[in-house]
């Protein structure tokens, strides 16, 4: 395979994982999961590994070195994979950041899901009682007037 | 699957009994017969000891080894598996019904002359002997886990911490019974490791330590213990070995203790008559297979010499779970689908897992993912190896405490062995090291794709130890 500049040496390990190792002695061990976001350890001599999963990107951005901020969390999604337990809240009603506005049952402990903004209560997703996925879509909150883009 | 492979390598046929859910599990691929269980829902099914029972009846089993979980300490299991006339894999009934006992439990804690936590404290007068050390805990009988407990750093402070908590406890359970317990500041959780053979007695085989716990549970276990607790431990193991010896106890056990780093004191907390999770510590310490050990002191193959192939061992190991789970959002578990799974591969090194890559670590069960345990020659030996083994771990798919294990075993505290069981929930110890950029581009492009089958724009980068918050 091709070995990407400024590496010294690249090796596929299987169709997904890759083991490069950089020019700088740093070792990284990257790949890409079934939903396209890569994930990379990186080592360095005497350093903690590091770790970076980053999200997918089109052929045709490659190269873009500073990916943009997030938008303002609007959505709360289910933090782990689990049961829908409850929702805290129904639509119309007012959250504030911090309101626990659903909570998610994984082994048998109960993962309480927040509001990140202020806002109203617009949409909510699953229904209780059933599975939801990582990330899955829980409720959806429109924000109050006040500014509140987040600039992590 | 330990189980199917030690009985391969006795030459004995294993069966093993699974529930349709567990129908894939790897223990399927190493049992030379497989016994089906009619529910399919876990939680009963291992429960429902009339399934159990018809099925050792139904097949030609004459021994059962009950795991290493709760099954293997029910009483209820020894009594079925003995009506359906085969042998239960470990102690006898009787043994198993006083340890599930805590007043019995007592008992045995008196019997080995080992000193327990309780203190004698009177609920009718709300008075304690004049010359008990403080601090004291008081404790609401019918509470737990924390709730309806109280410190009393002060003889004089006693009378009013006994009512405040009594009206606490009457409001909050409805009982205002109290207990006191000695409270040690600095404590280290340290455990002998047991085994039994019919006709030869009981031995303490080995020592361990488990003080790096979170929220009460084991993340780091070695073995040995250190000197100091050892030293503490000294006559009670005698005791031990007598108290059990004279229970006719049979098979692997644990019995679990307290060392006081201020008074320098043992103190009994309990014995749980199995394997635990920790085993391997004392496998790879001595050079042994417990698991064939339990089979073959039950089936009598070899039993008589079992202690004879024992040296004293001089080397340390380490053992680290491996769990996927975001532990800056609190030890949040973490399920989800493994597609890479990168372990150690080091002769020193150790890695009991039932996963692989492509497999889901599901969400209705414990979220461990490995043991890895680490040997050296000595303790500093074994931590240089741990660090090595953590950096040749690589797991993709899944959040997992990694970073908070190299955390640990690079930590001066752990390091200087001067942690104890509050330590890791007081100190959360985090990895040093300098800020880091890496151009993503190029690896990006190594996968790359064409862009309808691409996912999403490039949205966000979050990094290691990012505050990606939601």
């Amino acid at each position: 395979m091709n070995v990407p500049e400024g590496y010294v040496h690249a090796i596929r390990l299987d169709e997904s994982t890759v083991r490069l190792v950089h020019s700088d002695g740093t070792r990284l061990i990257a790949s890409r999961a079934p939903d396209g976001r890569l994930w990379v350890d990186v080592i360095r001599p005497g350093e903690p590994t590091r770790r970076i999963v980053a999200e997918a990107v089109r052929s045709s951005s490659l190269g873009a070195s500073r990916p943009e901020s997030k938008p303002a969390e609007r959505r709360v999604v289910a933090p782990t994979s689990g049961v829908l337990r409850e929702y805290g809240v129904a639509i119309g009603d007012r959250v504030a950041p911090g309101d626990v506005v659903a909570v998610v049952e994984a082994m048998k402990m109960k993962i309480e899901c927040r509001a990140a903004i202020a806002g109203t209560v617009r949409l909510v997703g699953a229904e209780v009682g059933t599975r939801v996925e990582r990330g899955a879509f829980l409720v959806e909150i429109e924000p109050s007037g006040f500014s509140v883009n987040s600039t992590e | 699957m330990r189980i199917a492979i030690a009985a391969e390598r006795l030459g004995v046929t294993s069966i093993a009994a699974v529930t349709p859910v567990d129908l894939d599990s790897r223990v399927v691929e190493h049992a030379r017969e497989i016994l089906r269980l009619p529910v399919s829902d876990a939680a009963s099914t291992y429960l429902s000891l009339d399934a159990l029972t018809k099925a050792i009846e139904d097949s030609r089993a004459t021994h059962v080894h009950p795991g290493y979980g709760f099954l293997a300490e029910s009483p209820a299991l020894a009594r079925a598996v003995a009506r359906a006339g085969a042998v239960f894999v470990g102690p006898t009934e009787t043994v198993l019904t006083e340890m599930a006992s805590k007043f019995a439990s007592k008992t045995f804690a008196r019997d080995a002359a080992l000193e327990e936590l309780g203190l004698p404290f009177d609920d009718a007068t709300g008075r304690i002997a004049a010359d008990v050390r403080y601090p004291i805990l008081l404790k609401a009988d019918a509470g737990g886990g924390g709730r309806g407990n109280k410190l009393v750093e002060h003889p004089r402070d006693l009378p009013e911490a006994v009512a405040s908590l009594r009206a606490r406890a009457t409001e909050l359970f409805g009982d205002g019974t109290l207990l006191a317990e000695r409270f040690l500041r600095r404590a280290r959780h340290v455990e002998l490791q047991i085994f039994g053979i019919f006709g030869r007695g009981v031995r303490v085989i080995d020592s361990r330590d488990c003080s790096v716990q979170r929220h009460h549970q084991k993340v780091v276990e070695e073995g040995p213990a250190p000197n100091r607790a050892l030293a503490a431990i000294g006559p009670a193991r005698l005791g031990v070995e007598r108290a059990l010896s004279r229970r006719g106890f049979r098979g692997a056990g644990t019995v679990e203790l307290l060392y006081d780093e201020e008074d320098g004191k043992i103190y009994f907390l309990e014995f749980n008559p199995r394997i635990q999770v920790e085993h391997p510590v004392t496998e790879m310490r001595l050079g042994i297979d417990l698991v064939e050990w339990q089979l073959r002191e039950s089936l009598e193959i070899g039993a008589a010499e079992l202690f004879d192939e024992l040296d004293a061992p001089r080397c340390h190991v380490i053992e680290m779970r491996v769990y996927a789970e975001d532990v800056e959002a609190g030890f949040v578990p973490d399920p989800g689908r493994i597609h890479v799974l990168e372990r150690p591969t080091m002769p020193w090194a150790r890695w009991d897992s039932a996963q692989r890559p492509g497999a889901d670590v599901p969400p209705d069960y414990d979220p461990m993912i490995a043991k890895l345990a680490v040997l050296g020659a000595t303790r500093e030996e074994a931590l240089i190896h741990a660090r090595m083994a953590l950096d040749h771990t690589h797991i993709h798919g899944v959040r997992t405490n990694l970073d908070l294990l190299r955390a640990i075993v690079g930590s001066d505290d752990f390091c200087a062995d001067r942690h104890d069981i509050a330590w890791l929930d007081a100190s959360k110890p985090t990895l040093a090291g300098s800020s880091f950029d890496l151009d993503l581009g190029p690896i990006h492009e190594l996968f790359a794709v064409a862009p309808a089958d691409a996912v999403g724009e490039s949205r966000s980068v979050y990094a290691w130890k990012d505050a990606h918050r939601r």
